[in-house]
């Protein structure tokens, strides 16, 4: 980490005293808005509880010891240090004999908890436990843990360690509150690179296969018969469209860690990755996974960080 | 005036490089530390639960096939009816989707299969037998869909439950 430190004097009384100051990049100094970090917590609350809501009928079906996918195959694939609900009832048994009390004791703090972040009132211990809770519950349907599963995890984890309940939330006061500190700037800093290796990463995993540049690959994605909420096979006919969505998939998502930076082009690529998902759960029925990525992409780049006033040609 | 002393913030900051790092081996696909030693673990650990450990490339390097399981539940006599997927919402169905989806990683093909018969045996306790039939999705490309090819579910395997005398599955 590029970090330097300088001497200044320091005017004492008779004799200069000299003090070591840490000089920051200015990516990294100085402090920003928690508004940010506070955008992040309230979208990721409001769809986790979607979902929670979605699939609340079917608890046992995904997450109950004899559930779709019993226990015993569930915990075979996950490393024995993440927690899980089991764990919970061999811990309880002694004083809870049914088990799918303890899985319905579980998912009812977490669904408290959520509400408890959403609204940011003691929001980092309710961050903590959501994060927890979310984890062993993923942890046990671990077999149907798709991507939202893994973005709530990485999202979660930033809210419990960054200041996500000093802006917006009743623990700053009231609605329109904010605070400014390093920890947000940082907490935004680290979520900023984050999607920039997401998306990096994404994109060069997907331009060596030979589908996404010739267009196929939209049109696998589009005709799988269990996700496609349209009948879009008539683009068969039309290879171009596929081919057009493809590059500008890769477009968009090779070049967000060169044009997301950029003051000019910074918006437009953000609207552009936004647009993406948005189109991801319009045709695929993606819609809490493109929900979570719209609300990181909004809380990194699109929520004014600098105090009122202020102005910078920063992200 | 600094909230934070400046040996905070460069704990702040090394912790972030270090977790950043982290996340980039984890999008690379590379486990930084063998979990053959302690701190190899320690640190899958922490890659675990902070999800520093994922890989991005969904869709890539390119879109899979879909799998499916269908079955059948049959009585003593062998006869046997077809099982309506489970009714779920969109949210649930993906989900499902997900599990099918290991159907192709041979491995765990068995497993899955036996997992999904217990579950038939418990929503019709009077089924004697359950058969599982795996699917793929076979889909022409593009060239061969407009040249009149068309796609279809493929049976791949399939598996053959029998309820123990002793009511064990």
């Amino acid at each position: 980490m590029a970090s330097l430190f300088i001497e200044p004097l320091t005017a004492g009384a008779d004799v200069p005293v000299r003090r070591r100051t840490l000089v920051l990049p200015r990516f990294l100094d100085g402090e920003s808005s928690a508004r940010p970090l506070a955008a992040l917590r309230i979208g990721l609350a409001a769809v986790l509880l979607l979902q929670a809501f979605t699939l609340a009928p079917h608890l046992f079906l995904f997450f109950g010891e004899h559930g779709i996918v019993q226990a015993p195959i569930a915990n075979a694939l996950v490393p024995a240090s993440l927690p899980r609900i089991s764990y919970l009832i061999a811990l309880l048994a002694p004083y809870v004999s049914d088990e799918r009390m303890v899985l319905l004791g579980c998912f009812g703090l977490y669904v408290g908890a959520l509400h408890l972040l959403l609204v940011g009132w003691k929001t980092r211990a309710a961050a903590v436990v959501v994060w927890l809770l979310h984890l062993s519950l993923k942890t046990s349907a671990n077999p149907s843990a798709y991507g939202v599963f893994e973005f709530a995890t990485i999202a979660l984890f930033y809210c419990s360690v960054f200041p996500a309940g000093a802006a917006l939330s009743m623990d700053a006061g009231s609605w329109k509150s904010d605070s400014h500190s390093f920890e947000a700037k940082l907490g935004m800093r680290v979520l900023q690179l984050h999607l920039c290796i997401v998306y990096l990463s994404s994109g060069i995993e997907k331009i060596r296969g030979e589908q996404w540049r010739n267009g196929e690959a939209i049109w696998r994605a589009v005709m799988r018969p269990r996700f496609a909420t349209f009948d879009l096979s008539w683009i068969a006919a039309h290879p171009l469209i596929p081919l057009l969505v493809c590059w500008s998939t890769l477009a968009i998502e090779l070049g967000y860690v060169f044009l997301i930076w950029p003051r000019r082009t910074r918006s437009l690529w953000a609207l552009a990755a936004i647009g993406m998902h948005a189109g991801i759960a319009v045709v695929l029925g993606l819609w809490s996974f493109s929900a979570i990525m719209i609300a990181m992409n909004a809380a990194a780049f699109l929520v004014p960080r600098e105090r009122a006033g202020a102005s910078s040609t920063r992200p | 005036m600094r909230s934070l002393g400046d040996g905070r913030r460069m704990a702040w900051i090394a912790a972030a490089g270090v977790h950043l790092a982290l996340v980039i081996c984890g999008a690379a696909g590379y486990t930084p530390v063998s979990p053959r030693h302690l701190a190899g673990r320690v640190i899958e650990t922490y890659r675990e639960f902070t999800g520093a450990n994922n890989g991005y490339g969904f869709f890539a390097p390119g879109v899979a096939s879909e799998w499916r399981a269908t079955f059948d539940v049959c009585s003593a006599g062998m006869h046997c009816l077809p099982v309506a997927e489970e009714q779920v919402g969109r949210e649930a169905r993906l989900l499902l989707v997900t599990i099918d989806g290991l159907l192709g990683e041979s491995d765990l093909r068995d497993l899955l299969a036996a997992s999904y018969a217990a579950r038939q045996f418990a929503r019709f306790p009077h089924a004697e037998v359950v058969l599982v039939k795996v699917e793929v999705f076979a889909l022409p490309g593009m060239a061969q869909y407009r040249g009149g090819r068309r796609p279809h579910w493929r049976k791949i395997y399939g598996f053959a439950f029998h309820r123990a005398a002793d009511g064990r599955r």
